[in-house]
């Protein structure tokens, strides 16, 4: 199964809960604003990234865990997925789509814009990472309410867990502009695979 | 015209990939509104083909290059109120006829650029 985790910029919230579902995070904890900004893709997603699936990890039952940005069109992610799904018969079973925006407060809101809009990091960040902490228990939550529903999660197995690796320069490969006339779907991947084991500490 | 089902889309329609039948080479057609955000939406299409392992030459993405004019844009906010439906699908029509010959165009381009004929 596809787990998608998704929010407005795909720079915090869906991160966050990617990375607990992963355990890069603690799940019973919040942690310090240092380990937040460590994780891969926190606060780095850029404007012209929105709309990829950035794979974050292959978590314990083997279920790959992704994250994306769908600014404020929930509506228009939900129905371009099930619409491919159908076309291609993907089973609906093999994906699930996951809202973090639910989550978001005025200071991560006020943080995120100031760091991923208008490029003043140095004062955005540390306002996000506070909202982010100040929101950690109920991602957490969430994250628990989405493996209880998926179902055959236990407190043992590792997490096989992806190399982190830099974004890349906007607009690069891993970003996809407007086709010009005609352009085939589908590009190359952009993320190794699992690389490490990381201990669950759930 | 007002039959076809994407002139009649609801805002929770936004996204929605409608089927609008098979060409003279089998090839499936679809349309979908992208409303401003292109980019984003194409993304998310490439992206979710990948993640799924589906091979790159099972979709081709074709922007209508025909872009809004000022009946389109005026049509499509009228036909939003139940009172000015009727105004907006005159203006949206008017709008649809003015750019007809340059859909037309572009249509007939990708036709032969997929080895279609007919």
């Amino acid at each position: 199964m596809k787990i998608i985790y998704h929010c407005y910029g795909g720079a915090h919230s869906s991160v966050t809960a990617a990375s607990i579902h992963l355990g890069l995070l603690p799940a019973d904890r919040v942690p310090d604003s240092e380990a937040l900004c460590q994780l891969p893709f926190y606060d780095r997603q850029g404007h012209d990234q929105h709309g990829h699936f950035f794979f974050m990890g292959r978590d314990e039952c083997a279920h790959e865990v992704f994250f994306t940005a769908r600014r404020s069109r929930l509506v228009v992610l939900e129905n371009i997925v099930k619409g491919l799904a159908d076309i291609f018969d993907i089973p609906p079973a093999e994906y699930l789509l996951v809202n973090v925006m639910q989550n978001v407060n005025w200071t991560m809101k006020l943080g995120g814009y100031l760091s991923r809009r208008c490029g003043l990091i140095k004062i955005g960040r540390p306002i996000v990472t506070l909202g982010t902490r100040l929101a950690y228990s109920q991602v957490a939550d969430l994250v628990r309410q989405v493996k209880s529903q998926i179902g055959g999660y236990s407190e043992e197995y590792p997490v096989l867990q992806q190399k982190q690796f830099s974004l890349g320069r906007f607009g690069g490969r891993d970003s996809y502009g407007t086709p010009a006339g005609r352009q085939y779907a589908g590009q190359q991947q952009i993320v190794e695979t699992a690389i490490f084991k990381f201990k669950k500490k759930w | 015209m007002w039959r076809l089902p994407f002139l009649s889309l609801k805002k929770s329609g936004n996204g929605k990939i409608i089927s609008l039948g098979e060409d003279g080479q089998g090839n499936k057609v679809y349309a979908l509104s992208v409303k401003g955000d292109g980019e984003m939406v194409y993304r998310l299409i490439a992206s979710f083909l990948e993640i799924s392992n589906l091979p790159a030459n099972r979709l081709y993405l074709v922007d209508n290059c025909a872009g809004d004019n000022i009946f389109l844009w005026a049509g499509g906010i009228f036909c939003r109120s139940a009172l000015l439906a009727p105004l907006g699908r005159l203006l949206a029509m008017a709008g649809i006829k003015k750019k007809y010959r340059v859909i037309s165009q572009m249509v007939s381009r990708q036709k032969a650029g997929m080895g279609c004929t007919g």
